[in-house]
């Protein structure tokens, strides 16, 4: 996880009390009002967000973060289609980018509504877990992505 | 097995050089073939599921994540991946190729997993084998034309099915199979996306052949396919693989501009990993060759046909003396030369070798053989023309490029015209490389006992009629000259041309380049150097130019195109080489062959 430190090393203050924090909504903005909250944060905030249709966000600075029904999970989804432990995401070091894995979970995962083991995530999608949508969010790496162009 | 006689490394049956030294193998005759069956090869295959544990960067949590999750009504429609799929680990997802409600085909390209789990393919243009991750010994020299294998996997395809695999592809993938005329499936695996299976194939990538194919081929074309087809058939044999007669065009696919096996659908495995009875598939695919020669689904004599090949088509089909793929591609390969001498052709050739204007010694050396045959009112002449750029300094550089043209016209003295008793004629290309080992032999031999820094450049063409192999070794080069243009036919083992391959200096700047003059291969430098051998049909008002630097780095290729075409014959071109060479400056010694085909 050496690349991801660096990525996300650039601005330290600001993600550092996020580290390895549960599932904690970060300003959760008003229902229907989500694009226009994303515009206003992307100044900000700097790392991965995972957003659910409610609208509750859970936001990281650090990977892996794992998904699933259990506690255990950094996301915990409450829903009976998703599995104790689901889906971890991680850097691939093989890829060079942000990666889903499904942990053989029961009702597997999507990526914009497509079936998959293992994938890439670019800003934007949505990761479907069992009936769960999330919309995932990355200004992190996308960030850089853009200094190094 | 075949044992290799050099380095005793094991080759799979079939092999034609070792997987580890590149040395020739022994052809296997039917005599010295196995009466009892071979056990079924060991599957040395990496296991895909073994990939899928090393290549994976995360680690698994506990099993059973299951317990208390209710089943969705699990998507019935079987649909196609995302972008950014990662299939088994190692192949990501390109682009779709095709899909439908049972199956898809994406273009996948291997991630930059360690070095012993990549494909590797044979560069070779006209081989092009494909070497699936093995996990003990995997070849480094292509098992079926002897070049330095490379890393590959960026173009593969990967099928992904509701149904299983049947199990005679799994089969298929299992054993590995690697052969210029063979693209088979390379691994086979399940991947379950939530809790339905997925069965997936990886294949290389080819083009249907159906679509590309007129009604009849060109005569040497359908000859050459042949040839290619029979050899992977026999090859296909020998690892078990048969398809019981059943040979059509559906079992093809085209790679290039050849046919290769590709559909196995089809296909019987054999006990004991070895095929006895090879009659009916070697009699299909004569028909099948015969179908692209005249059209015609059965053998009948054709006006269209050389006396030969009727008879080569009557023999197959009649199951006399033609039993084996090897057996149909000796007759086809005959066949295809006498089609060649049908359009007789002369050779007319010229040579000069100069010092320059600035160098004291000429440590260039060249060499010219000529044989003159007409036989029955047929040209069929054969030349070997030899240039050496030697270095190293007095009593040195002339010496290296002396010895080496005169072992190589030596060899083709004594070597390349057969006596007319001998059935088995020299294959040209295997005899080049012999020829060029044995040169780099002498030489590495008498430095060492001389105990100087002598080496030399070499490049040397054999023609057999208007058949032209080629090798070089260093930056003496060939240019091909025609009235379309001027084209080099070698690439220099030059550190410049590295720099050009690698976009980090232009073709402009090389010429000026401080290093242009460093070579990273001479002949005599190490015991056993690396020779590539290529080929090249000859039509008739093409010239081949060989040349060593003292050329190629004073007189641009421009100029060398418009003095060669303007001159009256090929003696007169490589005079005003030679004049050009020296007014640009005639840094170096210069030597020049040109050797023309004209109309007999």
């Amino acid at each position: 996880m050496d690349r991801i430190g660096k990525i996300f090393g650039r601005k330290p203050e600001q993600t550092a009390p996020l580290e390895g924090s549960k599932a904690e909504p970060v300003n959760p903005p008003a229902a229907g009002n989500v694009e226009a909250g994303h515009e206003a944060e992307n100044q900000e905030f700097f790392g991965l967000k995972f957003i659910l249709d409610t609208g509750k966000e859970f936001a990281f600075a650090s990977l892996p973060v794992s998904i699933g029904r259990s506690e255990a999970n950094q996301i915990v989804l409450q829903d009976e289609t998703v599995s104790s432990s689901h889906a971890l995401i991680y850097f691939d070091e093989l890829v060079e980018e942000i990666c889903i894995q499904d942990l053989d979970s029961l009702n597997g995962i999507y990526v914009d509504q497509a079936p998959t083991r293992r994938n890439i995530l670019s800003d934007g999608v949505k990761i479907t877990l069992g009936a769960v949508d999330l919309k995932f969010r990355d200004t992190g790496y996308i960030h850089s992505h853009q200094v190094s162009h | 097995m075949i044992t290799c006689p050099n380095c005793q490394a094991e080759n799979r049956s079939g092999a034609r050089f070792c997987k580890s030294c590149a040395t020739r193998l022994p052809d296997s005759p039917l005599t010295t073939r196995p009466l009892v069956m071979e056990a079924e090869a060991k599957n040395d295959l990496v296991d895909p599921q073994t990939l899928h544990l090393k290549a994976s960067t995360t680690r698994r949590l506990v099993q059973d994540q299951r317990t208390g999750t209710k089943p969705l009504r699990a998507s019935q429609v079987f649909a196609r991946r995302p972008k950014g799929a990662i299939f088994c680990d190692i192949y990501l997802y390109q682009s779709v190729i095709f899909s439908n409600e049972s199956q898809h085909r994406y273009q996948v390209s291997m991630l930059n997993v360690s070095a012993d789990m990549q494909v590797r393919v044979c560069p070779n243009p006209e081989c092009g084998a494909i070497f699936p991750p093995r996990a003990a010994a995997p070849e480094t020299y292509c098992t079926d034309c002897g070049k330095v294998l490379e890393v590959g996997g960026k173009n593969l395809v990967l099928a992904e099915s509701k149904n299983p695999v049947p199990d005679n592809l799994v089969r298929v993938a299992a054993k590995g199979l690697s052969h210029g005329s063979v693209r088979a499936p390379l691994s086979a695996f399940v991947e379950r996306l939530g809790d339905i299976p997925r069965h997936c194939v990886v294949l290389p990538q080819t083009l249907p052949l159906e679509a590309s194919l007129s009604a009849t081929l060109d005569a040497s074309q359908a000859l050459k396919w042949g040839i290619w087809l029979a050899r992977g058939l026999d090859y296909l044999h020998d690892n078990g693989i048969s398809f019981d007669g059943k040979v059509n065009q559906t079992c093809l696919a085209l790679v290039g501009e050849r046919a290769v096996w590709a559909n196995f659908s089809d296909c019987e495995h054999h006990p004991g990993g070895y095929v006895q009875a090879r009659e009916a598939d070697t009699r299909a695919l004569a028909q099948l060759v015969n179908h692209w020669l005249t059209g015609r689904d059965h053998v009948e004599p054709d006006t269209r046909l050389t006396p030969a090949l009727n008879q080569v088509f009557e023999q197959v089909s009649t199951g006399s003396s033609i039993t084996d793929g090897l057996q149909l591609a000796l007759v086809l390969e005959n066949a295809l030369e006498d089609l060649s001498a049908s359009h007789p052709v002369e050779l007319r050739s010229g040579h000069c070798s100069h010092m320059g204007m600035v160098r004291t010694l000429n440590e260039d050396s060249l060499a010219v053989v000529e044989i003159t045959r007409i036989q029955q009112s047929i040209s069929r002449p054969i030349g070997v023309y030899v240039v050496a750029d030697g270095m190293g300094g007095h009593a040195a550089g002339e010496v290296a490029s002396g010895l080496i043209v005169d072992t190589i016209a030596g060899k083709a003295l004594e070597e390349l015209l057969p006596p007319q008793a001998q059935a088995v004629k020299p294959v040209v290309s295997d005899w080049l490389r012999i020829a060029v080992e044995a040169a780099n032999t002498e030489v590495f031999n008498l430095r060492k006992s001389a105990g100087t820094d002598m080496g030399s450049t070499m490049v040397v063409a054999a023609l057999i009629g208007n058949q032209a192999f080629f090798t070089h070794i260093g930056d003496s080069r060939i240019y091909l000259i025609n009235s379309k243009g001027i084209k080099r036919l070698t690439v220099d083992h030059s550190l410049v041309e590295r720099l050009i391959a690698t976009h980090q200096i232009t073709r402009e700047e090389a010429r000026y380049h401080p290093q242009r003059n460093v070579i990273y291969r001479t002949v005599g430098d190490k015991p056993k150097v690396e020779i590539e051998v290529n080929s090249l049909t000859l039509a008739v008002g093409d010239n081949l130019l060989l040349c060593s630097d003292g050329l190629s780095g004073m007189v641009e290729d421009e100029r060398i195109y418009k003095l060669v075409l303007e001159a009256s014959n090929p003696q007169a071109a490589c005079d005003t080489l030679i004049e050009a060479a020296n007014a640009a400056g005639g840094q170096d010694n210069t030597s020049v062959v040109i050797v023309k085909v004209v109309e007999s």
